[in-house]
C-alpha cells in the first residue's frame, strides 16, 4: 500500500476522532484516568489478529520525558525460520505528548519488553505488508497507518538500533548489551505529523 | 466500542489547512498519570516493564 493510502487511512482516524472531540489516547481512556504502568486498553490491541499486538502507557514521572504523557507499544507476530513456530518482536513504540499528538518513534533495549529480538532487517521486513481490516477499531487503523506512514523513517529508526547497540560496552556479548539496564531507548526520531501528512495527501 | 473507519477521502487530495484544523481539532490535554499506589516488590531481575501479557487469550 503507498504511502499517500496509508496517510488517508491516518486522516480518516484523526476525523474519527475529531468529531468525537477526542484524540487517540482519550478514546483509549474511555474517561479513566490513566495509573502510572498500567496498561491500554485492558487485554491490549489485538488488531484482529492481523499479526500485531500493542498497548498504552505511561511511566511514572521520574521516568517519563517531561514532554510525552504516554507511548504506544507496536509488536509483530513472525515465524521462527529453524522450527516455524510463532513468536513476538518488539517493532517500535510511539510517544504520544499532553495534548494527544504523536511526537516521537522509538525503540527500545530487549530487556525492556522481553519480545524476541531480530535484527533489524528481519523486523524492517515485517513492515513490508501493513494489514487492513474491517474489524480493526480507529485505534489500530491509525496506529497501523502510522507505521506505513512512516515506513521509510522506520527503517532508519531499526538500523540506528542495531548499530547504537554494537556500540555499548564494546566487546561485550550481545546477549550482555541486550540485558544492559543501563540501557533503555536506543534510538528515535521526532514526528512532524502535520507535515507529514500534507507532504503526502496536500494539493 | 469504536466504530470501524471507512476510507472516506480516498482519490480525493486534502488541503494543507483541512489537515491543520483537523490535527487541532485532536489536540486535548490528556489526564495526569496518577501514581501507582500498588508497590510491587520485584525480585525478578529479568522483569520487563513494556511486555506483552504473556497468554492474554489463554483459558485459566
Amino acid at each position: 500500500m503507498p504511502a499517500d493510502e496509508h496517510a488517508i487511512n491516518v486522516l480518516g482516524s484523526l476525523r474519527y476522532f475529531a468529531d468525537k472531540d477526542s484524540n487517540i489516547v482519550l478514546n483509549l481512556l474511555d474517561g479513566q484516568i490513566p495509573r502510572e504502568n498500567e496498561k491500554f486498553p485492558e487485554g491490549e490491541l489485538h488488531f484482529a489478529n492481523l499479526g500485531w499486538r500493542g498497548f498504552y502507557h505511561c511511566h511514572s514521572a521520574k521516568d517519563r520525558h517531561h514532554e510525552e504523557h504516554g507511548h504506544f507499544h507496536l509488536f509483530a507476530r513472525y515465524a521462527e525460520k529453524q522450527d516455524n513456530s510463532i513468536d513476538w518482536t518488539h517493532v517500535a513504540a510511539l510517544s504520544i505528548d499532553n495534548e494527544g499528538q504523536p511526537r516521537a518513534w522509538f525503540t527500545v533495549n530487549q530487556w525492556v519488553t522481553g519480545a524476541s529480538w531480530l535484527s533489524a532487517s528481519d523486523t524492517f521486513a515485517l513492515l513490508d505488508d501493513i494489514p487492513t481490516s474491517d474489524e480493526l477499531t480507529a485505534t489500530e487503523v491509525f496506529l497501523l497507518s502510522m507505521l506505513g506512514l512512516y515506513h521509510e523513517d522506520l527503517k532508519e529508526l531499526l538500523f540506528d538500533r542495531d548499530s547504537q547497540l554494537t556500540q555499548i560496552n564494546a566487546g561485550t556479548s550481545m546477549d550482555d548489551k541486550l540485558h544492559n539496564r543501563e540501557v533503555y531507548v536506543l534510538s528515535s526520531q521526532q514526528i512532524d505529523l502535520q507535515q507529514r501528512l500534507s507532504l503526502a495527501v496536500s494539493v | 466500542m469504536e466504530h470501524k473507519v471507512n476510507r472516506w477521502i480516498m482519490g480525493t487530495a486534502v488541503g494543507i489547512a483541512a489537515i491543520a484544523a483537523m490535527i487541532d481539532h485532536t489536540r486535548h490535554s490528556l489526564p495526569t498519570p496518577q501514581a501507582n499506589d500498588i508497590v510491587v516488590i520485584d525480585d525478578e531481575v529479568d522483569s520487563s516493564p513494556c511486555s506483552l501479557d504473556v497468554s492474554p487469550c489463554s483459558l485459566d
